[in-house]
């Protein structure tokens, strides 16, 4: 990691069932949208190459999960060395949104990232291109208390999205990768290892906390 | 060959083949009535209808199918069938379809007969026989109605809107909408493709006159890929596609595919209603459909209500869900985790080099240091849990995956297609991964994990898959089968695999019951479980309890282990020099967290699985308080001391878990708790606990050091949450 070799960082796409986890993806990495996915089961990934910052190039491999809680309890299998999650919700279904927290929650504990405290998360509300009518009503000041509650909130930065029109996806994977680019830093001069004990991440990491994101 | 086909009229067809293959049709209409002794008066009507079905079977083979069969074949065949007659019997259908799918010179399975053959191989007109009885739910109208059939009518009878709402069924909702995929994609292709395969096999030119182009591009797929093969193989294998889809090729408009998703709907939920201690998984969806696709039988050129045979779906569909997918259903994924840890287990004995490139590519290995495999093999999830059907694009692939899993009467089967996938896969999985070839390589340390699981994953390994690669893998699951069971008595690695995750903890798994492989599937065999269907009797939910149990037991017994296997590890490598030990146990410690983690989240779906975690905790310490009453007086002190000192850490880890999941999964507690821990104490908390492993392991820093170790296990996870919380 050390060398300037390619940077892989590896994101995670979380969220409830339906919400367009596997369209965001594959509107991201291959331009493409339809209205005929198969429910995800388990857990896959695709890469994609891109550019950011001061022309660096990096490759992004996003893995798209299962929305089911059924299946959460095996992420454990998938998270290991996550750089980035992006926590997704349908801007037509308020229960999608209500359950970030808990997405989130079961992220960190079972990925056992060294930094919990400053792991770089994204939202991304998806859907925009739906009609008004059937989105969730007062939507921004729902999202404004989820992300701004002092009591655990998600004080990320938050995309809307629509992954059928490519509306903002491409903006938020850039900043998805930025960010992630950051996690693989800290990590690396950490030592490279994403096991490392808890206290020492923390203390060594929580002055940088406020710079890291939004 | 071919052109003797192209250029024959089909009538004629149909009566060359039955007087061809006599002990066929012979063992066909022996089925029927094998069928008869089932079958009670209530369901004369049924078998009626079946056989005034089968003249009409024949005149819609000729106008739909091809049989490109000649005389010179006959022969060849002849040997096959008449040992299937020495089987007859009860095992007879079995056989025959087994020794079909997997011979090269196969007879084409068509849907009418899948429409026979599978309710017999799932005994669904046995079972349901059994049931009859006046007032009971579903039985009245799927008996006295089939004649004047009526959907709607059906439903309204059937109560299943009666019936309390099955909690998973907004996920069905949702699940729905994406069904059906297959048909769309047929669609697609049919639109954009003109179906006009190579005129190098003749058979594909005439598949294309009369199937959609979904048969066509994966005929002429087969057709280049197996130009160096038998002409009889390529025959027999375009073949089986064209029967495959035929019966499909008139479903694919938007309205019509629209229509199978409100029957599917209706389908899906009827059974959870009825099975309420069932769980819905995505997936179930996926076989559901393949179901009510078997049981569409196209009369116009319209799909309408009558077209599908909904109480035939419905029964075939429960039984399947109870007796081979239950599994998949309990509260818990775990138990399906275990059917996957098979796989590796079944190449350990197939293939030790693509075995050694799983296990050295897995989460277990890599965070042990090459220490420990567990086995867990979460690629094929997707394809195991649906019956294949989630990830074969090609209709006839899944339906003869299907047949074969159902033939042998258990979903065994189904993690011998998948090995045997990334048996006959393998140099292409080498080539993806750009390992070399070298048979005795067996060093994987380089290997990127995350293109290991790309390249075995159902996506790649299915990708534009022929007919002939299919059946070379269904051919490699019967011998890998063949070879392999019964395992405890054959395979060396039994007592690890096997042994330990099914006889020993989940004897209930459909694997030894149900759907076990060994067992003979007949009607006492039945008998002995047709009681799980009644749902005025619940032996069904109490099974699905006592499995969920069992597993957790196992969960639970598996972390204990992974404790034992650190703490040996730490007394192996730890030094007596405490503040060594001390940065020793720590990022041991955080290694252990994450791996069990992983055990422990296997369990952390219900609040349920709480109160039974408390209950196996509950007898480890009653076990223990009498150990202590009894034992006190002759055990040396500090022995019994670190003893129990060992036993109390794991409780502490216990009980870490515990509130662990009341933090997760109680929704309301939840906010309470952040709201508690937000507080500037939180940090205090976070250290408290963390502290308090220190501090107990200086306290008992005895030569048991491993003691301190486990409990920072627990309070390890505990600060986990905090931390995931708190933050």
């Amino acid at each position: 990691m050390s060398s300037r070799k390619k940077t892989l960082l590896k994101v995670i796409i979380l969220g409830d069932s339906g919400v367009g986890k596997t369209s965001l993806m594959q509107q991201f990495v291959n331009n493409k949208f339809s209205q005929q996915y198969k429910a995800t089961i388990g857990a896959d990934f695709l890469t994609k190459e891109i550019q950011i910052d001061n022309n660096k190039s990096v490759t992004l491999q996003i893995w798209d999960t299962a929305g089911q809680e059924r299946f959460q309890s095996l992420g454990v299998a998938f998270y290991r060395g996550a750089d980035c999650c992006v926590l997704c919700f349908d801007v037509t279904n308020e229960k999608s949104l209500n359950n970030l927290t808990s997405w989130k929650d079961e992220f960190l504990v079972q990925s056992n990232v060294s930094n919990p405290q400053d792991f770089p998360f994204i939202i991304i509300g998806n859907k925009i291109d739906v009609d008004d009518s059937k989105k969730i009503p007062s939507l921004q000041k729902k999202l404004h208390n989820i992300t701004h509650n002092q009591l655990g909130g998600l004080n990320y930065p938050v995309f809307e999205t629509s992954a059928k029109d490519s509306v903002n996806v491409e903006a938020a994977f850039e900043v998805v990768a930025k960010m992630a680019l950051q996690q693989e830093e800290l990590n690396a001069a950490n030592g490279g290892d994403v096991n490392d004990d808890y206290n020492d991440a923390i203390n060594i990491h929580l002055g940088s906390e406020s710079s890291s994101c939004c | 060959m071919g052109s003797e086909t192209l250029t024959e009229q089909r009538p004629p067809n149909r009566p060359v083949e039955l007087a061809r293959s006599k002990s066929s049709t012979l063992s066909y209409s022996a089925l029927i009535e094998y069928s008869e002794n089932w079958m009670d008066d209530s369901f004369q009507l049924e078998k009626s209808q079946v056989l005034l079905d089968e003249p009409e079977l024949i005149v819609e083979d000729d106008d739909g199918d091809i049989q490109p069969r000649h005389n010179t074949q006959d022969d060849k065949r002849e040997p096959v069938n008449i040992a299937n007659l020495e089987l007859a019997d009860s095992q007879y259908t079995c056989d025959e379809l087994l020794m079909n799918i997997t011979s090269p010179t196969r007879e084409v399975v068509t849907n009418e007969k899948r429409r026979i053959l599978w309710p017999k191989l799932l005994l669904a007109g046995h079972a349901a026989d059994k049931l009859e009885k006046p007032g009971s739910l579903l039985s009245t109208p799927s008996v006295a109605s089939h004649a004047n059939f009526s959907p709607d009518s059906f439903l309204e009878n059937l109560d299943c809107v009666d019936l309390p709402p099955h909690k998973d069924e907004d996920q069905v909702k949702l699940d729905i909408q994406r069904s059906f995929t297959m048909l769309s994609h047929i669609q697609s292709i049919s639109a954009s493709t003109n179906a006009s395969p190579s005129a190098s096999v003749n058979v594909s030119a005439s598949a294309g006159a009369s199937f959609n182009g979904g048969a066509g591009v994966s005929a002429s797929a087969s057709a280049s890929a197996s130009a160096s093969v038998t002409s009889s193989c390529a025959l027999s294998s375009t073949e089986m596609l064209e029967k495959g889809c035929s019966s499909f090729t008139t479903i694919i408009s938007p309205s019509d595919i629209k229509f199978l998703k409100k029957i599917l709907s209706n389908l899906i939920i009827k059974v959870l209603r009825r099975y309420p201690s069932l769980n819905y998984y995505q997936g179930y969806h996926d076989i559901a459909s393949i179901v009510l696709l078997v049981c569409y039988d196209s009369k116009h050129a319209e799909l309408t209500e009558e077209d599908i045979d909904q109480d035939l779906a419905f029964s075939i569909l429960e039984k399947l869900t109870v007796f081979h997918l239950r599994d998949f259903m309990i509260s818990e994924i775990s138990l399906s985790v275990n059917h996957l840890r098979l796989i590796p287990a079944i190449l350990e004995n197939a293939d030790r080099q693509l075995f050694e490139l799983i296990k050295q590519t897995s989460n277990s290995f890599l965070m042990s240091s090459g220490k420990r495999y567990d086995y867990i093999f979460l690629q094929g999830l997707s394809s195991i849990l649906t019956l294949f059907s989630h990830d074969l694009s090609n209709l006839s692939h899944i339906l003869t995956a299907w047949d074969f899993i159902l033939s042998y009467g258990s979903v065994f089967s189904n993690v011998y297609i998948y090995s045997a996938a990334l048996l006959v896969f393998k140099s292409q999985i080498w080539e993806k991964l750009s390992l070399s070839s070298q048979a005795e390589e067996a060093d994987f340390e380089n290997v990127d994990p995350d293109a290991v699981h790309a390249a075995i994953s159902p996506a790649a390994l299915f990708d534009g898959i022929n007919d002939k690669q299919w059946n070379l893998v269904l051919i490699k699951a019967k011998a890998l089968i063949e070879q392999q069971q019964p395992w405890a008595k054959k395979m060396e690695n039994s007592k690890w695999t096997w042994d330990k995750w099914f006889v020993e903890h989940n004897p209930h798994s459909v694997l030894l019951t149900t759907s076990a492989i060994d067992a003979p599937k007949n009607e006492s065999f039945f008998a002995k479980y047709s009681n799980l269907l009644d749902p005025d009797n619940h032996a069904l939910s109490e099974l699905v309890q006592a499995q969920d149990d069992e597993v957790t037991k196992q969960t639970l017994d598996e972390i204990q282990e992974q404790q034992a296997f650190f703490a040996e590890e730490d007394e192996l490598n730890g030094s007596m020099d405490s503040s060594e030990y001390e940065y020793h146990s720590d990022t041991e410690t955080s290694n252990i967290n994450s791996l069990s983690s992983s055990l422990t989240l296997n369990t952390s779906s219900s609040l349920y699985k709480i109160t039974s975690a408390g209950a196996i905790f509950k007898n480890l310490f009653s076990r223990n308080h009498d150990d202590e009453e009894k034992k006190l007086v002759i055990r040396n002190k500090n022995w019994f001391m670190s003893r129990n000192f060992y036993k109390f850490s794991i409780a502490v880890g216990v009980i870490g878990f515990v509130i662990h999941f009341l933090l997760i999964k109680n929704g309301s507690g939840q906010f309470f708790y952040r709201q508690m821990l937000a507080s500037s104490a939180v940090t205090e908390i976070k250290n408290v606990i963390g502290d308090v492993g220190v501090i107990l392991g200086n306290l008992i820093s005895t030569p048991q050091t491993h003691s301190p170790n486990v409990l920072q296990v627990g309070t390890g996870t505990l600060r986990n949450t905090l931390y995931g919380i708190g933050s």
